[in-house]
């Protein structure tokens, strides 16, 4: 499964950050990439305190999990990926509408992908480099019963302290990929206008 | 989304007809997004939305149905036993498409299973290999076809059956002659027994899908675009799956994973 690409800015910021690390000792790129694990499992953690909240409203502890999304997903990057080779065409003033939109876009799936994730257990199983900049963290996810294990691998990115996420890919499928396609059959139908994809996922959230 | 071998019967009579009303999507003028619709090769989409359009109906007309076979639902101990029972009887062309795709351990596992669960586990009911680490695999001559180098083909969306593709339509037309659960019940006179488990076969593969088709649906503005996409990913992803459980392994990994619990 290929990772997903990442914005040429990224690219750029993480070069530097992979040359340093480099440098540093030959361990520091295993150093790098266990980050990237820690990562994975500190907002793992993270979910699970929001989830088994039970004291909590289930909107109170919806909005919870969002805005924790919100604060681990590359969501511009995200955004400018998901409409490409739409975004280079559109105004600036025409992507700052669609981010701010796609932004809680983000929170929704991904609050819809994981909500129901209550008392399963996440397992990594493996780390390993993926495209330039980014590594990919793979576990399994199991049900308490064990009759279901699906296989989650999360593309991270960002320097050492500041890892973010780029996609999510369960069981093969990746979750930035399928956005992209679902939001390019909506935009050829819609003469590549961003507005009118922007108009539609705002309609969507009400 | 997995198909069934059994309902080729069922493609064969719908297809042709289908084919022959079916209207090609315009290839655009712009140079990125005609090699992005190239890319996604679907020339019966305006045909294939038609009939995702009238799958959707049935799974949410049939979507009461589903609910009542799910755990703590009345239904869910009889739904638990046949759809086990349907697993069971997969089994034997599972192996057979194991050993075709050079999956020893996987077509390993398959036996062990079919041969405990129809023994011990009383004709399927029960999935006693389960208990001992060798959980069921899926596979299929479409995949057997990949793995030998055959393109996928142009994407095709089959009444009832769902998502597909040339290729994988072709395993289901090959498996019609080749499904040796369906074989024994013709030579046994009892062909009326292969349509009830093909009808029940089909069934639990759409009550299984119907959870994951209406997350995609909620997360997704055109639910069809979203499902293709997911359909070609899940595809190219199962082609490089061995599907060799932990336990048949000779040389077991020692992953010092962690373990997080989420929710508990």
């Amino acid at each position: 499964m290929a990772p997903t690409k990442i914005s040429k800015t990224s690219i750029r910021l993480l070069g530097c950050a992979a040359v340093v690390s480099l440098l540093v000792a030959g361990g520091a790129v295993v150093a790098a990439t266990s980050q990237a694990a820690m990562f994975v499992q500190k907002a793992a953690t993270e979910a699970i305190a929001i989830l088994s909240n039970k004291s909590l409203a289930d909107q109170d502890r919806r909005a919870q999990f969002r805005a924790a999304i919100l604060k681990h997903f590359d969501a511009p990057a995200i955004g400018q990926f998901v409409v490409q080779p739409y975004w280079s065409r559109a105004s600036p003033e025409q992507q700052s509408r669609f981010q701010s939109v796609f932004a809680g876009t983000l929170a929704k799936i991904y609050t819809d992908r994981f909500y129901d994730y209550d008392g399963q257990s996440l397992q990594i199983k493996s780390i390993q480099a993926g495209a330039p900049g980014t590594t990919m963290v793979r576990s399994t996810i199991s049900t308490p019963t064990g009759r279901n294990v699906y296989d989650v691998d999360w593309i991270v990115t960002g320097p050492a302290g500041r890892e973010k996420f780029l996609d999510v890919v369960i069981d093969g499928v990746s979750t930035s990929t399928t956005t992209k396609q679902d939001y390019g059959s909506f935009l050829r139908q819609a003469n590549g206008n961003l507005d009118a994809l922007t108009a539609a996922l705002k309609a969507r959230a009400n | 989304m997995k198909l069934s071998s059994t309902p080729a019967r069922v493609i064969a009579a719908v297809l042709p007809p289908l084919l022959a009303l079916s209207a090609c999507v315009t290839l655009p003028s712009d140079p990125a997004e005609r090699a992005e619709v190239e890319l996604i090769n679907d020339p019966m989409e305006p045909m294939n939305r038609e009939i995702y359009a009238f799958n959707t109906v049935v799974r949410h007309t049939l979507e009461p149905l589903r609910k009542s076979t799910i755990r703590g639902e009345p239904l869910a101990p009889i739904w638990l036993g046949v759809s086990n029972v349907l697993v069971n009887l997969r089994e034997p062309l599972v192996f057979a498409n194991d050993l075709a795709q050079g999956h020893d351990c996987a077509a390993g596992a398959s036996l062990r299973r079919f041969m405990v669960n129809s023994t011990l586990g009383i004709g399927g009911i029960f999935d006693v290999a389960k208990s001992y680490g060798i959980d069921a695999h899926d596979n299929d001559v479409g995949r057997t076809l990949a793995i030998y180098g055959l393109p996928e083909g142009p994407y095709l969306m089959l009444p009832i059956l769902g998502p597909a593709d040339l290729r994988a339509t072709a395993g289901i037309a090959a498996e019609y002659f080749a499904d040796p659960v369906d074989i024994g019940l013709s030579r046994a006179g009892a062909s009326a027994a292969g349509w009830s488990i093909a009808a029940l076969d089909v069934t639990e593969r759409n009550f299984e899908a119907a959870p994951d088709l209406e997350k995609l649906e909620r997360t997704s503005l055109d639910g069809y675009a979203a499902l293709r996409s997911a359909y070609r990913q899940s595809q190219t992803e199962d082609i490089k799956e061995d599907n060799c459980p932990e336990v048949l392994q000779t040389n077991s990994e020692s992953s010092g994973a962690r373990t997080t619990d989420i929710g508990k």
